[in-house]
C-alpha cells in the first residue's frame, strides 16, 4: 500500500514539484489548498506523514503541529527558510519530528522521510524486488535467478537497485552515478565501468546473460 | 606633561616675577638698603616661587596622570568625561563641559549607526529567506527534469546557495549570544551532508572523494556547524578547486579528499573567521593549529577538515 503524504506549503511551485517528486518516489501526494482547514483536511486524509512549511498564511506550522499533536502522532516533516535554533527547539518542542531547511536536497528529504515513515510504520516485509525472473534481495545484498545466487557488494546492489526500480527504461549513467551518490556511494565514472562489469560477470555465472544492456551513449536497460 | 613644557607655559608668570624682583630691588636700593638685605629678600622670593611651581606641577601632573591611565582603560573611551570628577578649576570646568557634549554628540552618532546596521543585517537576513524560496522550487524543477542542462542548473543553484549562506552566516555573525543549542553532531553526517548539497559542483569538476574514519561526534553549538565555501583559483596555468570549511573541527576527528587529476599540490587551510565564531563546545585543544595536518600528496587538491 502506497504511504500519504500531505504537503502543507504555499509556494504553489514548491508544492507542485514535491509532489512530482514525491510520487516519483512511490508516495501518494496531497496538497492543502485552503490553510484555514488543514486541521479538517488532515483529520480527514489521515495522511501517513505530514510535510509541513513554518511559515504559511491564515497560521503558521507551530501552531497547526501542535494542533495536530492532540490527536495524532503521524510524523511531521518541518520545512523552512529560516534557519534559526529557535525555530529548530521550537518544532522539536512541539512534536516535530524532522528540520529541513530550503533549499532541501531531494535525497537527503527522501532519506528522511522514507527513515520517519520505517519508524512510524514498522513493516515486516522484505523488498524483493524482481524482473524477467531475477530477484534482487535487498536485505540480503543478493541477486537469485532459477535457484541460483550470487553475493553483491554495496555498489552492485545499489546500482541494480536502480535498475530494477526502473526496469524496461534506460538508465543513463549520470543518473547512476547521481544515485548512488544520493546514497553516500561516491562512484565516479571509471568506478562505474568497472561495477558494471562485475555486475555482468556475476549475473552471467548464474545464468542471466545479457540481462543488462548497453545503449550506446544513451545508458543501460533491463 | 613634561616638566620642561610646564615651565615653557609659565614663562609670563616667571617673567613677571622676576620683573617684580627687579623693580622691588631697585625700590629698596634707592631707599639706602643694604645689599645683603636685598639680596636676602631676592633669595627668599625665588624659593617661594620656586616651592609654588614645583608643588603646582606635581599636582597637575598627579590629576591628569590618573586621568589618562583611567582613560586607557576605558574600553570606549569617549565615556571619559562620565566617569572624571567635575573639575573645581573654571578652565577645566570649561574643557568637562565641551567633553560631555562631544560625547553627547558621538554618542548619538554610535546610536544611529547600530540601528542602520541592524536594520540592514535584519533586511539582509530576511531577503536571504525569501530568496531561498525560489531557489528551492528551481532545485525541485531541475530535479525532477533531470537532463545535462538541469544538471548544469543544479551546479549553479548550489553556487547561489554558498552565497546565500555565507550571507546569512556573515549577517548573524554578530548575533553569537543565539548561539544557544548545543548539541551533539556526527561528523560523517556533517560530511555526507557537505558532499550532497555540493554534488553537482564536485560531479561537474570530476572529482573523487575519499570519505575515512568519519565515525565520530562532537558537541557544536554553533549555526551553521560548518560553513562550506566552493572556490576555484588559477595557479601555473591550473585551475584549482575547492571545497572549505571555515569552522571548526578538530582535524584528527578525520577529513574528506578531493581529488583532481593533473592538479597541483595545495595546502589550504582558512582561519578567517574561526577566531570569531565562538565556537561552544567539543575539543578546543586543537584550535591553535596553523598548519594543514598531514603531508598532502602530490597530486592532490582540495580540502580537508583540520583544526583550529
Amino acid at each position: 500500500m502506497k504511504k500519504k503524504i500531505l504537503i502543507v506549503e504555499d509556494d504553489l511551485t514548491i508544492q507542485t514539484q514535491l509532489k512530482t517528486l514525491l510520487s516519483g518516489n512511490g508516495y501518494e501526494t496531497y496538497a492543502v489548498t485552503d490553510f484555514s482547514q488543514t486541521i479538517r483536511q488532515v483529520k480527514d486524509l489521515a495522511p501517513h506523514l505530514v510535510i509541513l512549511d513554518i511559515r504559511i498564511p491564515d497560521s503558521d506550522g507551530f501552531e497547526i503541529c501542535s494542533q495536530i499533536r492532540t490527536f495524532s502522532d503521524i510524523p511531521i516533516v518541518f520545512v523552512t527558510s529560516c534557519r534559526t535554533d529557535m525555530d529548530e527547539l521550537n518544532s522539536i518542542m512541539l512534536g516535530g519530528d524532522a528540520f529541513i531547511t530550503k533549499p532541501y536536497n531531494t535525497a537527503i528529504l527522501l532519506a528522511k522521510i522514507a527513515a520517519l515513515l520505517r519508524r512510524a510504520y514498522p513493516s515486516r516485509q522484505t523488498e524483493i524486488l524482481t524482473w524477467n525472473g531475477a530477484a534482487l534481495h535487498l536485505e540480503s545484498s543478493m541477486i537469485e535467478y532459477r535457484g541460483q545466487t550470487s553475493e553483491l557488494t554495496k555498489n552492485e546492489s545499489k546500482i541494480l537497485y536502480y535498475l530494477f526500480k526502473n526496469a524496461g527504461r534506460i538508465c543513463s549513467r549520470n543518473d547512476i552515478v547521481d544515485f548512488l551518490w544520493d546514497h553516500q556511494l561516491y562512484v565516479d565514472d571509471n568506478a562505474l565501468s568497472v561495477n558494471m562489469t562485475r555486475i555482468r560477470d556475476k549475473l552471467a555465472a548464474i545464468g542471466l546473460t545479457d540481462f543488462i544492456r548497453t545503449k550506446h551513449r544513451q545508458g543501460y536497460i533491463i | 606633561m613634561s616638566g620642561k613644557q610646564y615651565l615653557k607655559n609659565k614663562i609670563p608668570a616667571i617673567f613677571v616675577n622676576l620683573m617684580g624682583m627687579l623693580a622691588l630691588a631697585l625700590f629698596l636700593a634707592a631707599n639706602g638698603d643694604p645689599a645683603q638685605t636685598v639680596l636676602f629678600i631676592f633669595i627668599v622670593w625665588q624659593l617661594v616661587l620656586t616651592a609654588y611651581l614645583s608643588a603646582a606641577y606635581h599636582t597637575q601632573k598627579r590629576d591628569l596622570d590618573r586621568l589618562l591611565d583611567m582613560t586607557e582603560q576605558l574600553e570606549e573611551r569617549y565615556l571619559i568625561s562620565e566617569i572624571m570628577a567635575e573639575p573645581h578649576r573654571a578652565d577645566w570646568q570649561v574643557f568637562h563641559q565641551i567633553l560631555k557634549m562631544a560625547e553627547r554628540s558621538m554618542l548619538e552618532k554610535i546610536g544611529g549607526i547600530q540601528r542602520e546596521r541592524k536594520e540592514y543585517k535584519e533586511y539582509i537576513e530576511q531577503w536571504i529567506h525569501e530568496v531561498k524560496t525560489p531557489i528551492t522550487a528551481m532545485k525541485l524543477l531541475c530535479e525532477n527534469n533531470r537532463s545535462p542542462f538541469t544538471r548544469d542548473i543544479l551546479a549553479e543553484l548550489e553556487n547561489i546557495d554558498q552565497y546565500t549562506e555565507q550571507a546569512l552566516y556573515y549577517a548573524r555573525s554578530e548575533h553569537t549570544e543565539k548561539d544557544y543549542f548545543v548539541r551533539e553532531i556526527s561528523l560523517c553526517d556533517i560530511v555526507h551532508s557537505a558532499i550532497a548539497d555540493n554534488k553537482y559542483l564536485l560531479r561537474q569538476s570530476s572529482m573523487t572523494i575519499a570519505a575515512d574514519d568519519l565515525e565520530h561526534s562532537f558537541e557544536t553549538g554553533t549555526y551553521p556547524e560548518i560553513l562550506w565555501q566552493w572556490g576555484q583559483y588559477h595557479e601555473s596555468g591550473q585551475r584549482h578547486q575547492l571545497l572549505r570549511c571555515s569552522r571548526g573541527i578538530p582535524w584528527h576527528y578525520g577529513g574528506i579528499r578531493f581529488r583532481e587529476d593533473n592538479a597541483a599540490q595545495l595546502h589550504f587551510h582558512d582561519r578567517y573567521r574561526e577566531r570569531r565564531s565562538h565556537f561552544s563546545g567539543g575539543d578546543r585543544c586543537d584550535r591553535d593549529q596553523t598548519q594543514v595536518p598531514g603531508p598532502v600528496p602530490q597530486g592532490e587538491s582540495g580540502f580537508y577538515i583540520s583544526g583550529f
